[in-house]
């Protein structure tokens, strides 16, 4: 149960995806997210899906855990397919299954309904893609250098990025002593598993003040051991990796441009889909 | 009929994944009413594992567990009854204390099983005694105690629901040498009083072998011995194979028998001064 969250898995391994510089990685998929939503017609959006599902294959991640993280939001991928087919009242009426209500499903309501699902799994394969080949210190690291320039308003950026590192760190740790400690009041009778909603709630509470405890008394443990080994913050901190672009990332970013281009250009030039539109159909 | 009969017990983690562990594998064993019995093995070995079935807060995948005769997996009602009479005190109990007094703290387990505050008053009372829980900490925050304290406190938790066998994994772990002989004699104490069960999941050979009348060995989920201590510790190579230790003075012996003295085997202090009194007196006789 509390065992099967997934947050920032993490797949080494050794594919080009994994090997990229991660800031070129999220530099691409922000640039990727902004150019999936701004497309507005199938041949752009197809472009970045079939994108997306190259790298799925390149990165060798296995399909099961590319399916577990689509699953993990198939309740909104559906409800907004269900809401336009619904209420989406645009083009020619498919099909009226009530005679006496004003209900419709309407061409252009499975359009956008087609085309928004295939936006949001094409969203969740990339974005999934980047915790699955990026370990979460590469991460924050990388995190850390894109945000550098806000130095310059006096915000702490490595403060911020240690704080996220520690964070990620500590999940598996906690989720472990959440179950221990679940365990052990389960072992005195508390009703976690079992018995009424309000029950339930109460015996939260014998998890969530032992875990609160334990937390602080870890946080203050970390930070004597973070100053014992001289940790100061941010100024002038060398590193063991230092993180420089290769000619791979040039090369990805090239490939990328070409390929969000050509979907913008299709998108924004009429010409361009009349023509797509007569070769096809 | 035994207390406790445990047959053919099997679980394994993460199963149909690349992290599958196979537990535990095939364990059958017996607990008679009164007995104190050890249960020792390796980090791994599946000690804890097998101490959550006991009291079904894990399901096995084979074997049943049966308490007086009865199936505690066969229903929710049973596995339920079945965490108030068979009491797992966890690993560091003292992390898992929540209330805002001790007593409260105490009386969390007796409270959940229902009882009148008359009776959980009386409990708690009782336990904080078992433990030499001094009666004016009880108002107090548990977080205000001592290290020491604390865990006596949270001992104390388990034992107010006065459960047929009490089970305490590593009750002295992270205890300076007081403490630890403390906690021992706190033990001792209330199964004298109360007559009941005791298991001590346990990685100190020294413990095993000063109070207990039975020790089971785990190695890698299976149980290899289930024998009193004398017989255990006369397996020395074996124990040290699977990564386990023997009671220092059982080393000793094996050392002088090792260099071909005749001395009789021993595991605890008085017992090895006196083999090696009676070995020195027969070379004294026999020149």
């Amino acid at each position: 149960m509390i065992k099967d969250i997934t947050i920032g898995q993490f797949f080494p391994g050794s594919s080009p995806i994994h090997k990229l510089d991660p800031r070129a990685k999220i530099l691409i998929l922000l640039v990727y997210i902004i150019t999936l939503f701004l497309v507005k017609n199938f041949f752009s959006l197809l472009l970045l899906f079939l994108f997306s599902f190259i790298c799925v294959l390149i990165s060798k991640i296995s399909a099961k855990s590319v399916w577990k993280s689509i699953r993990a939001l198939i309740f909104i991928v559906i409800f907004t397919a269900v809401l336009q087919i619904v209420y989406n009242k645009n083009g020619t009426v498919l099909l009226k299954p009530f005679p006496q209500f004003d209900f419709c499903i309407t061409s252009g309501g499975v359009f956008t309904a087609v085309f928004l699902v295939l936006r949001i799994i094409a969203l969740i394969l990339l974005s999934s893609l980047l915790t699955y080949t990026t370990s979460p210190t590469m991460l924050t690291d990388a995190i850390e250098r894109l945000l550098s320039p806000l130095k310059l308003f006096h915000i702490k950026v490595h403060s911020l990025a240690m704080m996220m590192t520690i964070a990620l760190r500590f999940i598996p740790t906690l989720i472990r002593e959440i179950d221990i400690i679940m365990s052990a009041q389960k072992a005195r009778g508390a009703k976690l598993d079992a018995g009424k909603f309000g029950e339930r709630i109460k015996a939260l509470i014998s998890v969530f003040v032992p875990l609160f405890v334990s937390s602080f008394r870890r946080a203050a443990e970390l930070a004597v051991a973070m100053e014992c080994r001289c940790y100061t913050d941010g100024a002038n901190r060398s590193r063991l990796k230092v993180m420089r672009f290769a000619l791979r990332d040039y090369l990805a970013f090239f490939i990328c441009a070409v390929i969000f281009a050509g979907a913008l250009v299709v998108n924004y030039v009429p010409l361009c889909q009349s023509l797509l539109f007569e070769r096809v159909i | 009929m035994s207390l406790l009969e445990v047959k053919n017990l099997s679980f394994g983690y993460s199963r149909a994944t690349p992290f599958e562990i196979q537990a535990l594998k095939d364990v059958s064993f017996n607990i008679d009413e009164g007995e104190l019995v050890s249960v020792i093995g390796h980090t791994g070995s599946g000690k804890s594992t097998l101490m959550q079935m006991l009291n079904a807060l894990l399901t096995p995948e084979q074997g049943e567990v049966l308490l007086e005769g009865k199936n505690i997996h066969e229903s929710k009602t049973s596995a339920y009854e079945a965490r108030f009479r068979v009491g797992l005190c966890f690993q560091y109990p003292e992390y898992q204390l929540f209330c805002e007094t001790c007593a409260e703290d105490i009386a969390f387990g007796p409270k959940n099983m229902g009882l009148p505050p008359d009776e959980i008053r009386e409990r708690v009372k009782q336990a904080a005694r078992f433990v030499g829980l001094d009666e004016a900490l009880l108002d107090h925050s548990p977080f205000d105690l001592s290290g020491g304290q604390k865990r006596r406190c949270a001992i104390a938790g388990v034992m107010a629901m006065r459960p047929k066998i009490l089970i305490l994994d590593e009750p002295t772990a992270g205890l300076d040498p007081a403490g630890r002989s403390a906690v021992l004699d706190m033990i001792l104490h209330y199964r004298q009083e109360t007559g009941a069960t005791v298991i001590i999941v346990t990685h100190s050979m020294e413990i095993a072998a000063a109070v207990s009348d039975r020790i089971l060995v785990l190695n890698q989920g299976a149980l290899v011995f289930d024998s009193t201590p004398a017989e255990i510790f006369s397996h020395y190579e074996a124990l040290v194979s699977m990564g386990l230790n023997v009671p220092s003075f059982t080393k000793i012996i094996y050392a002088l028998q090792k260099r071909g003295l005749h001395v009789q085997n021993a595991y605890t202090a008085q017992a090895a001064a006196d083999a090696i009194c009676a070995m020195l007196h027969a070379e004294e006789t026999s020149p």
